[in-house]
């Protein structure tokens, strides 16, 4: 019997759509009949899921990036909160999120808020890949990237435990943001900020107290 | 002190003898060269003045004495020594007496008594009363006020014989005196009684032969006078010119003349012209040498004697001598008046001298701190501009630093976003074309059929397009992405805005080989204030209409040229203008040369010349 899978590809890149359409195109079952729609921005990929609503025909799959133009009212700011706002509208569609970030820190919050059926790294993505992460999806969801599965299990190996608020300190830190600026990023006093930084010292065995060799400790460990 | 009781002492050992009278000056100077007046034990001054005066009194130097003693009197009275004053009034009534200032004499030896009638009777005491009685007796005598005079002489003979030692010659005098009183009051007969007590005393002619030969001849006048003479005269009046002139000295010559004008007299009235006329001319040659009193009375005697022109001549001389003679007198008494008043003038000039020094101390003192006070203040209020000005150069100096700071800042974040653009720029549009190339490429991998084929070439094509794209990125990020940020523009910007709003034009020259990043802020610093303050000056002396500015490097030297059109100024006299004084402070801050070119209405060009690294 003919299985029809209807799919939405959000992409801000049409070559790398391309990609996906060939790719699955290319690879998809006999019996395997794709409809896909794509869109370009976030205020396509809601036009899109809205309608899917309305008809009540809803996607199957959703081929969601992260990093995509915001939409014009300023509601979805990524790839991240489409992903959320699907999950509600559409709660039987899989998730499959497609993001260049490779940083545990990213990777971590995707899982957590919205724990994807299927989630892949672009830098470590093949075709091959992404057609056995499709099947997988489609019938013995979770799949994940390589990347992201050392990643879970680094963090589940680890000893340590940290919050959100001191993953974001290390990730801000990673990304060269400054220690007096980290108060206003995360919206608590320095005095707050020191005293976390202390804890993150202490949980990473860092004694030169210095924030690069924190870095280093935590990327080491899979925080970063 | 040593030095002076040894010339005290000199000055006691001399005696009053004539031959020493010159050494005894001599003495008396060189105590006064001494600088014996500085010597502030003043009872010693005065000691010293009171046997000076002494000294002078005995030499028959009145006005010489009568300084000194009135000297040594306002010492003693200021020290209270009621004695030692009493017995310098005593000196200065005598030589006054001498001198014919009868009153003077009076006053002072009445006042000598009161003095020494406050003190303790004792022999000294009484024994310059006496002499004060004595002098007051003469001097009433002179006055001819006889029964004064006769009164106090008893009071000086009363005390007088209760004094101790050897008084008799001392009786004698005052006894003759008293006589002689008696004998000008007429009282004949009192007068020979007294005599006749002295002479009574047979020793007296060989003790002291010429006060007998004078007393002798007192007595005979007295007889002569009373005409109770029988004929004892002038055997005694002889007797007596026989003595004295076998004495043969001052003294006795100088009684031998009333001994002569007494016998002159004698003979007149006996009608013995020749013998009269004799004694008249021995009296009158005698008294010559000493041209007083006792010469007129010899002319006036002359006069009576002789007879026709000679009568006439003697009386015109007795005229002409008693003139200048009282001309003398009252010159002697102006000299003690003059005398005293010269030395309360002295004094007083002294009391103004000290009072003016005082003040001028005072004076000095005050000027003196003033002036201090003064170079002070001035110095803080100096030392408080210099370091207001170095403050305001600080100030303006970290204003321009921030400037540049923030010019930096600028360029930072310039950096900062063109980096996140091209991160951008690579991430979005190169990284996702090349992905999705790639994964179509994947795709496309195993089809082998002519349609796939053009596909793939497609794709290939694609990555050269992406291959474009990041050179167009690679070149980007070679090129100077950033511009209107340097060390340059910030000049750029001073100039436009200062030429602007001071009206004039500008060029500026720039020399982009200057590598700005080398030189140190304080080198940029100094160059930027240097702009502006010339752009000042021009503005508010030059007149200029066009400024040109320009940068040049030339073998490790940079030159910084600022030029005018305007007026120019003659450099010695703004050379100590505040504006080149603050442009000099600061060439010299960063080591550099500045040389000024200006010509009277053709303009001014300042160089600084520094050397780069």
């Amino acid at each position: 019997m003919t299985e029809h899978i209807k799919i939405l590809m959000i992409d801000d890149h049409p070559m790398i759509i391309e990609g996906y359409q060939n790719t699955l195109l290319f690879t998809k079952k006999e019996n395997q009949e794709l409809s896909i729609d794509i869109a370009n921005n976030c205020d396509e990929a809601l036009v899109f899921m809205n309608k899917a609503v309305e008809n009540n025909t809803p996607y199957n799959v959703l081929f969601v990036d992260i990093s995509l133009p915001p939409s014009t009212d300023g509601l979805m700011q990524s790839g991240e909160d489409l992903a959320e706002y699907a999950r509600e509208v559409l709660p039987k569609a899989k998730i499959v999120i497609l993001t260049m970030f490779n940083e545990s820190f990213r990777i971590h919050n995707i899982i957590k808020t919205i724990n994807p059926e299927g989630f892949l790294i672009k830098s470590d993505l093949t075709s091959s890949e992404l057609a056995s992460a499709f099947q997988a999806v489609l019938n013995n969801p979770p799949f994940y990237s390589g990347t992201v599965n050392k990643h879970i299990r680094i963090t589940i190996a680890s000893n340590i435990v940290i919050d959100d608020k001191n993953r974001k300190i290390l990730h801000l830190l990673s990304q060269g943001v400054r220690t007096k600026n980290l108060a206003s990023h995360l919206g608590i006093s320095t005095s707050a900020v020191e005293k976390r930084k202390k804890h993150l010292r202490e949980l990473f065995s860092v004694h030169d107290g210095q924030d690069e060799t924190l870095i280093k400790n935590a990327r080491k460990e899979g925080f970063v | 002190m040593r030095n002076l009781f040894f010339l005290i002492s000199i000055l006691f050992s001399i005696t009053v003898s004539t031959a020493q009278k010159a050494n005894n000056f001599r003495v008396i100077d060189s105590i006064q060269r001494k600088g014996l007046f500085n010597i502030q034990d003043s009872m010693l001054i005065a000691n010293a003045h009171y046997k000076i005066g002494e000294q002078y009194r005995y030499s028959f130097l009145g006005d010489s004495a009568y300084y000194h003693y009135y000297k040594a009197e306002k010492i003693y009275r200021k020290i209270k020594d009621n004695f030692k004053t009493a017995i310098t009034l005593y000196g200065i009534s005598v030589i006054q007496k001498d001198e014919k200032d009868f009153t003077g004499s009076e006053v002072n030896s009445v006042e000598a008594i009161s003095l020494l009638n406050l003190l303790e009777e004792t022999n000294d005491v009484n024994k310059y009363k006496s002499y004060l009685f004595n002098n007051l007796g003469l001097v009433f005598d002179q006055l001819e006020q006889f029964d004064e005079s006769i009164f106090y002489h008893k009071k000086a003979l009363k005390l007088k014989s209760d004094l101790k030692g050897n008084t008799k010659s001392t009786i004698d005098n005052s006894k003759n005196n008293l006589a002689l009183a008696y004998k000008n009051s007429r009282q004949y007969k009192l007068a020979i009684d007294y005599y006749s007590q002295i002479l009574k005393n047979k020793n007296l002619i060989n003790e002291r032969s010429d006060f007998y030969a004078l007393v002798l001849d007192n007595y005979a006048h007295t007889l002569y006078l009373s005409k109770r003479e029988d004929g004892e005269l002038p055997n005694l009046y002889l007797k007596a010119l026989r003595i004295c002139d076998s004495l043969n000295n001052n003294a006795s010559s100088y009684n031998s003349i009333v001994i002569n004008q007494h016998l002159a007299e004698f003979y007149n009235d006996k009608n013995r012209k020749d013998s009269a006329l004799y004694y008249a001319y021995r009296a009158k040659n005698i008294s010559e040498q000493y041209h007083n009193d006792d010469l007129l009375k010899s002319l006036l005697l002359l006069s009576e004697i002789e007879e026709g022109d000679m009568a006439a001549n003697h009386l015109k001389d007795y005229v002409k001598l008693s003139d200048s003679l009282q001309k003398a007198e009252r010159k002697v008494r102006n000299k003690f008046a003059r005398i005293k008043y010269e030395t309360n003038q002295i004094e007083q000039e002294n009391i103004r001298i000290s009072r003016e020094r005082l003040w001028f101390l005072i004076l000095s003192i005050a000027i003196i701190i003033t002036s201090f006070l003064i170079y002070l203040v001035v110095t803080q209020r100096n030392k408080n501009k210099e370091l207001k000005f170095i403050q305001e150069q600080q100030e303006t100096n970290e204003e321009i630093y921030n400037l540049m700071l923030s010019q930096h800042d600028n360029i930072e974040e310039a950096r900062t976003l063109e980096k996140k653009r091209i991160s951008q720029e690579l991430h979005d549009g190169v990284l996702g074309r090349l992905f999705g190339t790639r994964l179509s490429l994947d795709s496309l991998n195993m089809g082998t059929d002519a349609d796939t084929i053009k596909t793939r070439s497609q794709y290939i094509h694609e990555i050269k397009t992406i291959e474009d794209d990041i050179r167009k990125v690679s070149h980007e990020l070679n090129t100077e992405f950033v511009s209107g940020s340097s060390f340059i523009d910030i000049i750029k910007t001073l100039v436009e805005t200062q030429t602007k709003a001071y009206g004039f034009d500008y060029e500026l020259k720039t020399n982009d080989d200057i590598n700005w990043e080398e030189a140190s802020n304080k080198t940029k610093i100094h160059i930027y204030r240097i702009i502006q303050e010339s752009l000042q000056n021009i503005y508010k002396h030059a007149n200029a209409t066009l400024v040109k500015i320009s940068f040049q490097v030339k073998n490790d030297i940079f030159c910084l040229k600022i030029s005018d059109n305007g007026s120019g100024f003659d450099i010695n006299k703004v050379k100590r203008g505040i504006g080149l004084k603050n442009i000099n402070s600061r060439v010299n801050e960063i080591k550099g040369a500045l040389t000024i070119k200006t010509e009277e209405n053709k303009g001014t060009t300042i160089t600084i010349k520094v050397k780069t690294g």
